[in-house]
């Protein structure tokens, strides 16, 4: 027992509400692995940027704040892996590399993080790491699909990060994926007209309809082993969390955490009135929405 | 100094004669409380013949073989013992004693039976174990030999593990030897979880890395031939640390 418990008691309504329900912890917490649960959405936009990974583009997927540009990024990279393990031609398997854009701070740190994420040596000077992947497609039979996510993120200057992306995508073999909010990733691309002419794939992620996102929620409960997983929602609790959400993923990930936490403390299973009230904003800002 | 009984006391040599180990032993046993030692009144040692029949009596019932006959599957546990714990000596002689039938190789003997190697510095294989009664072991190891032998422990201890080595990652991933990219990068996750869990089995791997369970069997294979991982019944340890 933690200090804390000792001081507060354990909450053991919400552990009583968990167990009735067959959960073991919160199935809305947003840093889910996107292996475990994903809903599929925009479905003939994700092959389109899984057909472009394997075969040597570049693609650009943008989306605004939470609509889950990172959860896609991380699913196609696990589903090529697991592609790649199953399939014996090494001629059709494909490397993924996961690279977080706001890590680098320069175009070199970039390339030690790619080399690093192909388990690869990178404590050699810029140059032969460079060569790696210049000779890429003469030394390995294999393709190679680098992902960047908040590419333009980085601290690194952009032309220099431009530029290098740009040689990046001449190399054959060498597929490139790079994420954004819209805005940024314009700003990014007239930066650097070269790198932008080079994009042959873009997907723009839109908010979620309100079937996807109550599959979402239900994927959510099926996945996390909840007995009643069509019972704790009802459905106008699941219309009301759509209708907080937006369609965006991750406000209606939050917004069912916090009705599941109100949900347990009243003992009764998630409706309209509790998700209404778990997200209620705070008294002022009700009153005076204009305040921000 | 201890009390006088009736009883009948042997001196140390005839004591030494009757059970077959030299003085220095019976001192041992003495510091230590196993053996109950009455002094003379000069301060010699005086060995009690109750302590003497207690421990022939136990010295006797030190291997009883089982009576079960070895069962058919007995060659597939050999393999099995040999191939995955090779290290694990407890198993390893029980394996070789079930063999031999608790039997010396030599004079079909069955008391105090022991496994040793052929060769001292040879590893542990069916070849190069086998089962022999102390006086044979004796004999094959060569006369002069025999006293000093006594001194020994009996059983050769499984050698002691090295201390963990620290190596970067990608030198550990080399001298895995995987077979392309994509096993390269699988291994990679392996060895991530590997290092999180420190002891595992290849289940515990498979389903924490998500990859399927012949390449984490794979993987644990590799480590073990590299001597990255020790091996005990079926999970393994870490014994490597990785720099960054």
């Amino acid at each position: 027992m933690t200090l804390f418990e000792e001081k507060l008691g354990r909450d053991r309504r919400l552990e009583d509400y968990f167990r009735r329900w067959g959960l073991e912890e919160d199935p809305f917490r947003p840093e889910l692995s996107s292996a475990e649960a994903f809903a599929p959405f925009q479905e003939a936009d994700l092959r389109k940027l899984k057909c472009a990974l394997s075969d040597g583009k570049v693609c650009v997927l943008t989306g605004g704040l939470g609509t889950g540009k990172t959860t896609v990024c991380e699913f196609l990279i696990s589903s090529l892996r697991e592609e790649s393990l199953t399939s014996p031609d090494p001629s059709k398997q494909v490397v993924g590399v996961f690279i977080r854009g706001a890590t680098c701070k320069s175009a070199d740190e970039l390339l030690r993080s790619i080399i690093l994420g192909l388990e690869m040596n990178p404590d050699k000077d810029r140059a032969s790491l460079f060569d790696i992947l210049h000779r890429w497609p003469q030394e390995h039979r294999e393709r190679l699909a680098i992902v960047i996510d908040d590419v333009s993120e980085s601290g690194a200057d952009m032309r220099e990060m431009g530029e290098f992306l740009r040689v990046l995508a001449d190399i054959p073999g060498i597929s490139l994926l790079l994420n954004g909010t819209p805005e940024q990733m314009g700003r990014f691309l007239n930066a650097v007209p070269p790198l932008k002419d080079r994009v042959q794939v873009t997907v723009e992620l839109k908010p979620m309809g309100r079937e996807q996102i109550e599959e979402l929620i239900r994927l959510r409960l099926r996945s996390s082993g909840c007995d009643g997983w069509n019972e704790i929602v009802t459905a106008d609790g699941l219309k009301e969390i759509y209708k907080i959400s937006r369609g965006i993923p991750r406000r209606a990930l939050k917004a069912a955490s916090n009705a599941l936490y109100l949900a347990a403390r009243q003992d009764k299973p998630i409706d309209a009135h509790i998700a209404r009230r778990a997200n209620r904003p705070p008294l002022l800002r009700r009153i005076l929405p204009f305040l921000k | 100094m201890e009390k006088r009984t009736d009883e009948k006391l042997y001196r140390m040599k005839e004591a030494c004669a009757i059970l077959g180990v030299h003085p220095n032993t019976i001192r041992l046993w003495e510091k230590r409380g196993k053996i109950r030692i009455v002094r003379s009144q000069g301060g010699h040692r005086r060995i009690p013949k109750s302590e003497i029949e207690r421990l022939l009596g136990t010295k006797s019932t030190a291997f009883s073989p089982p009576k079960a006959e070895k069962s058919a599957d007995f060659p597939a546990f050999l393999t099995y013992v040999f191939s995955y714990h090779p290290d694990d000596w407890e198993l390893v002689r029980k394996a070789i004693l079930i063999r031999d039938n608790y039997a010396c190789r030599r004079c079909g003997s069955g008391e105090s039976v022991d496994v040793y190697r052929k060769e001292e510095a040879g590893p542990n294989s069916p070849e190069n174990l086998i089962t022999l009664c102390r006086r044979c072991r004796g004999i094959e190891r060569g006369p002069e030999k025999v006293r000093r032998e006594q001194k020994v422990r009996p059983k050769p201890t499984p050698k002691k593990p090295s201390p963990p080595k620290e190596l970067p990652r990608h030198e550990i991933l080399d001298n895995l030897k995987p077979e392309g990219l994509a096993q390269r990068a699988a291994f990679g996750d392996l060895l991530s979880a590997a290092v999180v869990l420190e002891n595992f089995t290849p289940e515990d791997l498979a389903f924490r890395a998500r990859c399927p369970e012949n390449l984490a069997k794979l993987f644990c294979e590799r480590m073990r031939a590299n001597n990255y991982v020790i091996s005990k019944n079926g999970s393994f340890k870490l014994n490597v640390r990785l720099i960054r």
